[in-house]
C-alpha cells in the first residue's frame, strides 16, 4: 500500500478537518476545535489563516458559498475526509498495537 | 506622535511597539512612519503579521477572522505585506500565533516578498554591466585630462556635477541589490532561528 505523503496529520490539521465535516468559516473553525480537544488546542487566528491557505492548496478543503460575503466559509473535500480517516486508522492501529503490548508484558 | 524606524526582525518591532503601549503608545498607522495615539499604559498588546498582497474581499475576511477572535487591525493596507494587529489584554503572551513554525512562516513570506523587489534591480544590474556599469567614462570633456592649470580646475569642476549624475544610477542600481541582498540573508536566518528556539 503506497502511503500518502500528507501523513501522518499535525494535530491542528487533523482537527480542522475534522471541524470541516460541516461547513464554517474561521472563528467556527476555532471554537469546535477548541470544545472537540477539550480546550487543548486554542488556534490563533493568524495560524489558522496559514492553515486554511494550505489546506485549500492541497485540495483537503475547499471555499463554498458562505452567508456572510466577508467571511469566507469551507467544508472538506472527498480527498480531505479520505486522509483523515486513513490517519484515523493510521492512530487506531498504533492504539491497538499499544494494548496489544503491555496486555502482553502485564502477562509475562 | 509620528516615530521613523526601520526593522526586518518582527520580533523586536513587536516588542518595541509593546514598550511603546506599555508607555501609553497605541500604535495606529504604520507606513514610513509608525503613528502612535494615547491609550491607557499597558492596556494592549500588539502583533505583527506579514502576508502578500490580497485582494480586497481577501483583506476582508483576513481581518475579520482576526477581529472575531479578539485582534483588532490597527495598522496595514493590503498590499503593505506587514499587518498590525492589537488586542484589548493585558495578558503579554498574548499572539496571534498558536505554534512555532506559522510564526516563523512569516520571515518566510517577508523573505518571498524581498526577492521579488530584488529581481527587477539585479536583472536591469547584470543587463548594463557589460556596457561598463562601474567604470563608465565620467567626464566627457573634450580634451580634459591634457588641459593645465587653472583651465583644468575650471573644466574638471564644471564637468564634476554631470559626473556624479552619470554615476548616481549605477550606485543606487547596485546599492539597492546589496541592500536586498542583505535583507534577504537576515530574514532567512531570522526564519531557521524561529523554526528551532532551543538554539537562540
Amino acid at each position: 500500500m503506497n502511503r500518502n505523503p500528507q501523513l501522518p496529520l499535525t494535530e491542528t490539521v487533523y482537527y480542522i478537518l475534522l471541524a470541516l465535516i460541516e461547513p464554517a468559516h474561521g472563528y467556527v473553525i476555532m471554537s469546535r476545535v477548541e470544545a472537540m480537544s477539550d480546550g487543548a488546542v486554542r488556534l490563533a487566528p493568524g495560524t489558522l489563516y496559514g492553515a486554511l491557505a494550505n489546506l485549500v492548496k492541497q485540495r483537503l478543503i475547499v471555499r463554498v458559498e458562505s452567508p456572510d460575503p466577508r467571511r469566507k466559509v469551507y467544508v472538506i473535500t472527498q480527498e480531505g475526509y479520505a486522509t483523515l480517516a486513513h490517519d484515523t486508522e493510521r492512530m487506531s492501529h498504533m492504539m491497538r498495537i499499544f494494548d496489544q503490548t503491555r496486555g502482553g508484558a502485564q502477562h509475562s | 506622535m509620528k516615530t521613523f524606524k526601520m526593522f526586518v526582525d518582527f520580533d523586536k518591532e513587536e516588542a518595541w511597539l509593546n514598550r511603546k503601549a506599555a508607555e501609553g503608545w497605541g500604535l495606529v498607522g504604520a507606513g514610513f512612519l509608525y503613528t502612535f495615539a494615547p491609550i491607557a499604559p499597558g492596556s494592549a498588546v500588539v502583533r505583527v503579521d506579514y502576508r502578500p498582497s490580497m485582494s480586497a474581499g481577501d483583506f476582508d475576511d483576513y481581518r475579520n477572522l482576526f477581529w472575531d477572535a479578539g485582534w483588532r487591525h490597527v495598522a496595514g493596507t493590503r498590499g503593505s505585506g506587514a499587518q498590525y494587529f492589537a488586542s484589548v489584554t493585558r495578558n503579554a503572551d498574548a499572539d496571534i500565533f498558536s505554534d512555532p513554525v506559522s510564526k516563523a512562516q512569516r520571515y518566510r513570506r517577508a523573505m518571498t516578498m524581498t526577492s521579488a523587489l530584488l529581481l527587477p534591480f539585479f536583472v536591469i544590474t547584470i543587463a548594463l554591466w557589460p556596457q561598463g556599469l562601474l567604470s563608465p567614462d565620467l567626464y566627457l570633456t573634450p580634451g580634459l585630462w591634457e588641459m593645465e592649470g587653472w583651465q583644468f580646475v575650471r573644466a574638471f569642476a564644471f564637468e564634476t556635477p554631470f559626473a556624479l549624475l552619470r554615476v548616481a544610477g549605477p550606485i543606487f542600481l547596485v546599492g539597492a541589490c546589496l541592500v536586498f541582498v542583505v535583507q534577504i540573508v537576515y530574514q532567512w536566518v531570522l526564519y531557521r532561528r524561529a523554526l528551532s528556539p532551543s538554539r537562540v
